[in-house]
């Protein structure tokens, strides 16, 4: 049952088990939000100007422009756009770039409690 | 033996996540950012692991080896270019050291990064995994890629090579990760891999 009025998400990783480990958290947690996914950094860019996705979960380290610059890049265009980065780049430097352009942060590995924490800033 | 797409793909994000934690602790050691590219996964047999580092761009290394053992049994390789282990050494340690200086501490140094980077991986899959793997005390050694002791032996082995690149203060080192495993051992590794996946409902 496809509804455009429910939450969209895009899930950005260049892993295939992550962007599966998370669609399936969600779907258990949100089962009507709808899901996207990218598996680089510009493909990202192109979809969240395409379909305006509500929330977006963003790696940082991938093949290409990096998370954190793609992050930036649809901030800049769609400032509404609530956007988590779920990376294994757990330095102070990333948290820091991350908090200063107002995206929320989570370390991976990815587990029910660190998407509830994703979860919770999206509908925060 | 091979990797299908899922396990590699899995392999890559798992050693992943514990490469990202080692550079969390490497950059506080150098008090700067620390960038780690993701891991490229490969798996090959030791005769073709030579193969692997003799196509890198150098021939002197400088190697720091541990011993793992549990419900898998690895010997786990961190692989530097010689010249590059120096300038990691001078990062650390600060500018104000001669050559002569640095040099003694290279070993010491090159023991530490080691030990961080692969307990780092190694806990990333025991965590993950929920199993608790021993290792030993790292062990630093120069050498060529003749000399490099796992290039010799008649035991069938696997090798698990991950290519890292780092950069630290625009410094870029190029690095492998290789985890030496028994075909047993190996084949191990791969069914808790699979019972994670399954876990997960991802198989």
């Amino acid at each position: 049952m496809e509804n455009n009025n429910t939450p969209l998400l895009l899930i950005v990783d260049d892993s295939r088990m992550s962007r599966m480990l998370i669609r399936a958290i969600i779907t258990d947690m949100r089962p009507t939000w709808r899901i996207i996914e990218a598996s680089t950094g510009d493909e990202s860019v192109i979809l969240a100007a395409e379909h305006l996705p509500n929330f977006v979960s963003m790696d940082v380290n991938m093949p290409g422009i990096s998370g954190l610059e793609a992050a930036g890049r649809i901030r800049i265009r769609h400032p509404e756009m609530r956007i988590v980065l779920c990376t294994a780049n757990i330095q102070e430097s990333t948290r820091e770039a991350a908090n200063k352009v107002g995206i929320h942060f989570v370390a991976k590995p990815i587990t029910a409690a660190t998407i509830g924490d994703a979860v919770a800033f999206f509908e925060g | 033996m091979d990797l299908n797409e899922l396990q590699r793909d899995a392999l890559g994000e798992i050693f992943n996540i514990g490469v990202g934690r080692a550079a969390s602790s490497l950059s506080q050691i150098v008090n700067d950012t620390v960038l780690l590219s993701a891991p490229e996964v490969t798996l090959v047999h030791r005769e073709d692991a030579a193969k692997v580092l003799l196509g890198s761009e150098f021939r002197q290394f400088s190697t720091v080896s541990q011993h793992f053992s549990g419900a898998f049994d690895a010997e786990a390789m961190l692989v530097f270019p010689e010249s590059n282990a120096l300038e990691i050494v001078r990062l650390m340690v600060g500018p104000h050291m001669s050559v002569e200086e640095l040099s003694e501490f290279e070993q010491e140094a090159m023991c530490e990064v080691g030990n961080i980077i692969l307990n780092a991986c190694m806990s990333a899959l025991a965590d993950l995994f929920h199993l608790s793997l021993n290792g030993t005390l790292p062990v630093h050694r120069f050498g060529d890629t003749e000399s490099l002791t796992f290039l010799a032996g008649s035991q069938e082995q696997m090798v698990l090579v991950l290519q890292v690149d780092m950069t630290i203060s625009q410094q870029r080192v190029q690095g492998h990760i290789l985890f030496l495993l028994s075909v047993v051992s190996m084949q191990s590794l791969l069914d808790c891999l699979d019972i994670y996946l399954r876990e997960q409902g991802l198989l």
